[in-house]
């Protein structure tokens, strides 16, 4: 079980988590490239990139599909007959929008870790193929 | 079919035709439970799963929880390259190495089959290649192993429902419309071509409380209440059957999920979902034409720091174990391994 933590807490610890994680790809990039790559980590450094630019570009159309969706709700009140109801409409609009920050803000940061993580794989096993 | 007795697990005189599968954490704990006892199984179905311990393919943050948790997400399930998937020879590696599992040789003689959607964008197929290339590697014969990768589909299993989502789409209840069962191609891959699928399924729908198999762990397994099994109508009246199947669902499948919204169970919005993977999927009816029991364990899900599964997924990463630095979701001591596999213990009076 995970202990108890305060917000400040879980903030600095994660902090912490990403700065050793930061350190060690230096630290691996630094070996990568001590010695001449093989020709084929070119290629697949370019695919990486390729592929992240791809995710991004994907991301970036649906978060514009979605704001679309959102302007076009957004931009009359329907079936608000009774008072409550015109209130419930307009609080909708509202949290569709802090709803679709929130999703939009975790996918970026998914994004960004999933980016980081495979090219941490991939550096490690690079440079435990040279240390073989 | 389904009424509303809570009985125990009966016993049946079986062939020992015993198989496995599952979809996404389902199909991933398929893999680990399918390595673990490989000498109790003769196949398995890998919907949308990676290969064995795939959570440790590399050591990616200073903590073993957070590594395991990023190798998942990021390594076992979202490669953005196929040289970033898991490493196959490395998993190999720690598979011959990995104690308390059977005989990896057993796997020589097994059925796979593994599947991936080329829309599938939460377990993506160059995740899933690495599922096929490790039993490869393991010596499972490319005969053996029907790998179906061009179908456009997404993150799902496939039935003939009109009522399920459409066939490309990655949304809960991952159960999409490609107008014919999957889990009948999974079936007639493992047990070759036999009688076809029955129009109904007449037999009897088992409810039994699963804490009698978790024993300790019943803080950290992660299970529902209750799991439930299928017992045919001839293999009712015999008390003879072929084997048993165990059908493991997905995250956001099993019949208790409950999604969290802000942080909070939304038990005011809860998905309709129920026993749809049990009933609609198309297991139960290849089962009662057949002979096969049929059994569904239920996971469950939690959001705190005791256990860390908002989802309801499978434990393929380690969120079960007594101590987080130390998972040990891979072995036959894996507590939801374990209870699985006394259930089929129960149900084969003794395997």
């Amino acid at each position: 079980m995970q202990p108890k933590e305060t917000h400040i807490q879980a903030g600095a610890r994660l902090q912490q988590d990403h700065a050793l994680r930061a350190a060690d790809l230096v630290q691996n990039t630094a070996k990568f490239c001590s010695k001449p790559p093989e020709p084929e980590a070119f290629q697949e450094l370019g695919d990486l990139a390729q592929a992240s630019f791809k995710r991004a570009t994907a991301m970036q159309a649906s978060w514009i599909r979605a704001w679309g969706d959102w302007a076009a709700f957004s931009s009359s009140i329907q079936g608000a007959d009774t008072v409550p109801k015109y209130f419930d409409r307009l609080f909708n609009i509202v949290l569709q929008a802090e709803a679709q920050l929130a999703t939009q803000a975790q996918e970026a940061t998914e994004l960004m870790d999933n980016v980081g993580v495979s090219y941490a794989h991939w550096l490690a096993q690079k440079v435990e193929d040279k240390e073989n | 079919m389904l009424d509303g007795q809570i009985t125990s697990l009966p016993n049946f005189e079986t062939e020992g035709l015993h198989s496995i599968s599952g979809l996404s954490s389902g199909a991933f704990m398929t893999v680990q439970m399918h390595i673990a006892h490989s000498a109790d199984f003769i196949g398995a179905g890998v919907i949308a799963g990676g290969p064995y311990r795939a959570a440790q393919s590399f050591r990616a943050a200073p903590t073993v929880p957070m590594s395991c948790i990023l190798n998942s997400l990021y390594v076992a399930m979202t490669p953005l390259t196929q040289a970033t998937a898991p490493n196959v020879d490395k998993l190999v590696g720690m598979a011959r190495e990995t104690p308390r599992i059977d005989a990896l040789d057993h796997l020589k003689k097994q059925k796979l089959y593994i599947f991936s959607g080329k829309s599938d964008a939460v377990v993506n197929p160059y995740a899933v290649r690495t599922t096929y290339e490790f039993y490869r590697a393991l010596g499972v014969p490319e005969t053996q192993i029907e790998f179906v990768t061009d179908i456009d589909a997404g993150h799902s299993i496939i039935t003939d429902n009109p009522e399920d989502s459409p066939l490309s789409t990655n949304r809960p209840p991952y159960i999409n419309f490609g107008g014919f069962f999957q889990s009948h191609h999974v079936l007639e891959h493992i047990y070759g071509k036999r009688k076809p699928p029955a129009k109904k399924a007449l037999g009897e729908m088992i409810r039994f409380y699963q804490a009698d198999f978790i024993g300790f762990a019943q803080d950290r397994a992660c299970m529902a209440e209750f799991g439930y099994a299928y017992i045919p109508s001839k293999v009712k009246k015999s008390g003879k059957a072929i084997g048993v199947h165990i059908a493991l669902h997905g995250c956001k499948q099993g019949y208790a999920f409950v999604d969290f919204v802000n942080g909070l169970e939304a038990t005011q919005a809860q998905p309709p979902y129920g026993d749809r993977y049990i009933t609609t999927t198309g297991y139960i009816e290849w089962a009662e034409a057949n002979d096969l029991i049929v059994l569904f364990p239920q996971a469950d899900g939690g959001d705190s720091n005791a256990v860390q599964n908002p989802d309801g997924c499978w434990d393929w990463w380690g969120y079960s174990a007594a101590d987080l630095a130390e998972p040990d979701y891979y072995t036959q001591d894996a507590v939801q391994i374990k209870a699985i596999h006394s259930m089929l213990e129960e149900l084969t009076n003794a395997v």
